[in-house]
Order: C-alpha cells, then sequence, then structure tokens
C-alpha cells in the first residue's frame, strides 16, 4: 500500500532520483507511442495474429545479422518483411485462409532462427533469449534516437493514411471505388507494423512489443468508439503500464518488461469489468425507466 | 569517480542488505568478521554470483564493505533477467565485480549500462590466465572458480579494486588477502590429494556442459564428452552429438555424467537411462547455497564437488 501511503516515494522519486529509470521510461513510452497507434489498426483489422508472428518472425534476421556480424535491426527489419511478403504470397497462390498462411511462417521463422543460431556456434540458442525479452534495465542513447525516430514515422504514417487505413478496415470494396488501392493501403500497414516492432523489441523485447501492440489498443476500444479517440486513449493506457511495470519492477525486484506487459494486460482486464458493470447498470436503468 | 547518491528507503534494497547482513552475522567466513558492516557509513560492492560475493567479502574480511549479490543462489546465471531493482542496486555501488567470458549473457546490457552510468565493473576473466572451452566458441568456459589458483590470482585485482571505489584500508586488505590465499593453497592441495588418490583408469568423465573445464585441466581429469557442447545452459543438444556422446562414453567405460544444479538435467537423464549403467550426479556449480549447507561458501563448494566427483568416479555397481 506504499503507492497510497506514500505517493512521492513510491510514484516519483524512482524516475527523479535515478538516471536509468528515466532512460528506461522514455524507450517504455516510445515503444508505446510507436506501437498502439499501429496496433489500433491490428485490432479493429482482426490482424493480431499477424502481429505476433512477425513481432516473432525477426528472429532469423537477427540470428543471420550475428553470424555475419551485420546490423542487427536492418536483419530484423529484412526478415519482417520476408515474411509480409511469404503470407501474401502463400494466399495469392493457395485457397488457404490467410492466419494459415501467418501461422506456417511464424513456426518456420522461429525454428530458422534457432537453427540459424545453432549452426553458428556449437548448439547456441542462449542470445535470442534477450531479444524475447529485451533488456529495458540497460538502455543507452542509441536505443531512444531509433525508437523515437520510429515513433515519428509511426504517428506521421497513420496521419497521413487515416482515410485510407479506415476505408480499409470498415469497408474494403468502397475503398476499391474510391480509388484508395486497398492492397497497397494493406501493405503499407504492414510496413508501419513492421518499423514499429523493428525498433522496439531490441529494447523492450519482441514479447513486450507484442503485448503494447494489442492490449493497449484493445482497451481502448472497450471504453472509447471513434479510432483517434481509441489511439489516444491506447497511448495512455499503453503509458500507465509502462510506468506501472517500471515502479513494480524497481521496488519489488520483478523482472521489467515482464512486469509491463502484465500491467498492460491487467488494465485490459479491469477496463473489460468496468466496461461490463457500466453496461449491466445502463441495463437496469432503461428497465427501471420503461417500468 | 561517481558522485554518491543521497541513501534512499526502498523496500528491496532494504531486504536485500539485511539479508546480507543476517548472512554475514551468520557466517563465519564471509562478509567480514566481528565487526557488523553499519549500512550508513560502509559502501556497497555488487558481485554477480554468489561464489565471487563469498571471495570479495574475504578480500575485504575486515568488513569495510557491504558485499551484495546480484544473481540469487539457485538461479541460472546464463539466463539471470536483472529487475529495475537490480540495475539500482548496480548504479548505487561503488564497485562491480563480475566474471565474464559470457556468464552474465542475458545481463550484459544492463552492466555496461551501468559501467556507463558511472559504476566501475572489474572483470575477473580480463585479469586472470583463462582458456578457450572444448569446443570452439567465442568465448572461453567461463567457469573459472573451478580453479582455486586462479582464484588466488584474482584476489589482488579485486583487492585493488575496494581500496581504489572504496577507500579501503590497504594493510587490512592485504592481510586479508594472504589469509585467504593461504586458505586457497589448503583447498588446492587438499583437492590435489583427494584426486590424486584416484587411478588413472578412472579419471574419465562426461558433463552435462562445459562447466568443468578448469577443474579437469587442474587436477588431471579428463572430460571425454559432453552432452550440450556449450559452456551456456541456454543451448540444445542434436541428436548426433548424443549419439556420438552415447559411444564414447561406453568407449571409455564413463559411468558418471556430472551436471549442474541450476537447470534441468533432462537430456542428460535420457541418456544415462538409455546407456543403463550410467549415473547423473548434480554437482553445486555455479552458486552457493543457504548457510549451513554442504557448499555454502567457495571453499565448501570445492570441496564438496571434488568430494562428490572422487565418489562419483570411483563408485563401482
Amino acid at each position: 500500500m506504499e503507492f497510497l501511503t506514500d505517493p512521492y516515494g513510491w510514484w516519483i522519486e524512482p524516475f527523479s532520483e535515478n538516471s536509468f529509470m528515466l532512460d528506461a521510461l522514455w524507450a517504455g513510452l516510445l515503444a508505446v507511442l510507436a506501437t498502439s497507434v499501429v496496433g489500433t489498426w491490428v485490432v479493429l483489422r482482426g490482424m493480431s495474429f499477424l502481429g505476433d508472428a512477425l513481432a516473432h518472425g525477426v528472429l532469423p534476421g537477427i540470428a543471420v545479422a550475428f553470424v555475419i556480424d551485420g546490423n542487427i535491426m536492418l536483419g530484423a527489419f529484412v526478415a519482417a518483411l520476408a515474411m509480409v511478403g511469404g503470407i501474401n504470397l502463400i494466399h495469392t497462390y493457395s485457397p488457404l485462409p490467410e492466419d494459415t498462411a501467418t501461422g506456417i511462417l511464424f513456426v518456420g521463422f522461429l525454428a530458422l532462427g534457432v537453427v540459424i543460431m545453432s549452426s553458428h556456434s556449437g548448439s547456441y540458442a542462449g542470445d535470442l533469449n534477450s531479444f524475447l525479452f529485451g533488456s529495458i534495465t540497460g538502455v543507452d542513447d542509441g536505443d531512444l534516437v531509433r525508437q523515437g525516430l520510429a515513433a515519428a514515422i509511426s504517428l506521421v504514417g497513420v496521419i497521413v493514411f487515416y482515410r485510407a487505413f479506415l476505408v480499409l478496415t470498415f469497408d474494403e470494396t468502397q475503398a476499391r471505388l474510391l480509388g484508395l488501392a486497398p492492397r497497397l493501403a494493406h501493405i503499407g500497414l504492414l510496413v508501419l507494423l513492421v518499423i514499429s516492432i523493428v525498433a522496439s523489441f531490441e529494447t523492450v523485447g519482441s514479447l513486450l512489443v507484442f503485448a503494447f501492440l494489442i492490449a493497449p489498443p484493445a482497451t481502448a476500444a472497450l471504453i472509447v468508439r471513434s479510432v483517434p479517440m481509441i489511439m489516444t486513449l491506447a497511448v495512455g493506457v499503453g503509458s500507465l503500464a509502462v510506468v506501472v511495470g517500471l515502479l513494480i519492477s524497481f521496488h519489488h525486484g520483478t523482472a521489467a518488461g515482464a512486469t509491463m506487459a502484465l500491467s498492460a494486460v491487467t488494465l485490459f482486464f479491469l477496463a473489460l469489468l468496468g466496461s461490463s458493470i457500466a453496461v449491466a447498470l445502463s441495463r437496469r436503468t432503461q428497465v427501471v425507466a420503461a417500468t | 569517480m561517481h558522485p554518491l547518491r543521497p541513501p534512499r528507503e526502498r523496500r528491496a534494497r532494504v531486504l536485500r542488505v539485511a539479508a546480507v547482513a543476517a548472512a554475514c552475522a551468520l557466517a563465519a567466513t564471509g562478509c567480514g568478521g566481528d565487526s557488523s558492516p553499519s549500512s550508513t557509513d560502509a559502501q556497497t560492492v555488487v558481485a554477480t554470483t554468489s561464489i565471487w560475493a563469498d571471495i570479495t567479502g574475504n578480500v575485504a574480511c575486515d568488513g569495510s564493505v557491504i558485499v551484495e549479490t546480484l544473481i540469487p543462489s539457485g538461479a541460472d546465471a546464463h539466463s539471470f533477467q536483472p529487475s529495475l531493482a537490480d540495475r539500482a542496486l548496480l548504479d548505487d555501488a561503488s564497485l562491480i565485480i563480475s566474471n565474464g567470458l559470457g556468464l552474465e549473457e542475458i545481463m550484459a546490457d544492463t552492466l555496461d549500462a551501468a559501467e556507463r552510468a558511472g559504476t566501475p565493473i572489474i572483470e575477473i576473466a580480463d585479469h586472470v590466465q583463462t582458456q578457450t572451452s572444448v569446443e570452439e566458441t567465442d568465448d572461453g568456459d567461463p567457469h573459472i572458480w573451478f580453479d582455486p589458483r586462479l582464484v588466488a590470482d584474482s584476489l589482488d585485482v579485486i583487492a585493488d579494486g575496494l581500496i581504489d571505489e572504496t577507500g579501503a584500508d590497504p594493510d587490512a586488505l592485504a592481510k586479508c588477502v594472504e589469509d585467504y590465499r593461504s586458505e586457497l593453497k589448503t583447498l588446492d592441495e587438499e583437492t590435489e590429494a583427494l584426486i590424486d588418490t584416484l587411478s588413472a583408469n578412472e579419471r574419465s568423465l562426461a558433463t552435462d556442459h562445459e562447466s568443468l573445464t578448469y577443474f579437469a585441466q587442474r587436477y588431471g581429469l579428463d572430460i571425454v564428452g559432453t552432452v550440450i557442447p556449450s559452456a551456456s545452459t541456454l543451448a540444445e543438444s542434436n541428436p548426433a552429438q548424443l549419439e556420438a556422446l552415447a559411444r564414447t562414453l561406453e568407449q571409455e567405460g564413463v559411468r558418471v555424467i556430472f551436471a549442474e544444479g541450476e537447470h534441468s538435467t533432462e537430456e542428460a537423464d535420457v541418456l544415462s537411462r538409455r546407456l543403463g549403467d550410467v549415473r547423473v550426479v548434480t554437482l553445486h556449480t555455479a552458486g552457493l547455497e543457504e548457510h549451513g549447507s554442504e557448499a555454502d561458501t567457495y571453499l565448501n563448494l570445492i570441496r564438496t564437488n571434488a568430494a562428490e566427483i572422487v565418489a562419483g568416479l570411483t563408485d563401482t555397481p
């Protein structure tokens, strides 16, 4: 109950007294900004599974970058784009639904990543672990610059293509009639998705990237209706999850990445509970009013 | 030098300090003699593993510094994920003692960031004569503490670090180092004498991971095979390796696989069942256990392991 009895000491002091807490906070907030706005479209269009697959589909690229000592971000980016291309290929040349194509490539890319790493130095799967969970306890300036750029690209992209994404989400036929090229918009969205994932996974880990991609927009969608409101609230919810997660990790020594992910999921269930109660209450009011 | 931050009241930190203080109060060897360190004036040194914390405590046997352990006993150093409380501990410390050679692989970023933030790090592997592991990997076998002579070689580096960073008394520490060095020498001689009771054909052994390279080299044992040929406990095995290992073990007549207590021995167990007369013996490799157990200090850890290894190698079914 210290967060109630000593609010300054629990909520503020860790950030004001420790520069690494501020670094972690910035890394977390930028990750939320980059992922939540793009994640809103992911949630509204029912592409969560694809988001998860992409978050793990970066691994073979990281593995190759590790082996040839190349740029890890570039490797991750290429791998994620290759996955998007592969899913489109399977979808085009087979009657199978898109989630099957996604699933096949998800497991294929994950396995490929581990196999490449194991062929590298004996049987070595160790280093990949740090990419699943990230290292927000060791953020440096380069991480922040990279994440800031990605957040800016995501924001600009979502604003510029707002209309295209909106029509794509709610009426694909109309999009075609309006000349908005739904296929192009779809690919544009996937590229933004890849950018937000790749920029954030090294700091916060691919597990947490996926949590931020889905949980805050889903939470916001329970509470508000319009897309800009969902995006705004999603950033707010995600930021709250970051702050609470960091503080719990700081005060109680839990793993930072997983604590933030868990905070985001907990906020979703709180919102679900709250909205269910609100619906039940309004129904009762209506019943009372009708009698 | 990094500026001292004002002392703060944080539960995790206070609990840790209390736990260390309690351990020091109970332990005969360890964090300092009779003078119990007070948390207000004594500076904190963080060691990544409990083994290096114990060794550092013996170097500062005058109780002039508080030695804390980052990776809890029983946790696997290879996969340990630090929390932000751990990061605070690192940043507030005057000095960090790490093993190096990839032992702290997952938290490498965190250690680097703490160093950038101003806490100096001594990586023991940089200061002693290390060797590369059997299988060719980027790093050598990080389990350098399995050769007590290398631990003895590290004492001066630790002492110099403590003197430079915490202002510990050089004369007091010189005395501590001298005492502990002679204890390590005794340990080394005892272990050598114990292993020398083994005959030439009792000296072949297999390990679960590459963790006994230093021990084997020091005391003339022959590691004929490793279930998972990597120093990392995060690696996987593959069937061809296991098949080759099974044949080697049968040829060499190896009857024991020595495994590490920090993680699953599943693959070694399967191999042991398949070969029938091969046992899996779990050693204490990477961390100390609670006070009063047989591996509560570094010296006891090596003694216990040496006894287990000799017992395992001489045990005729």
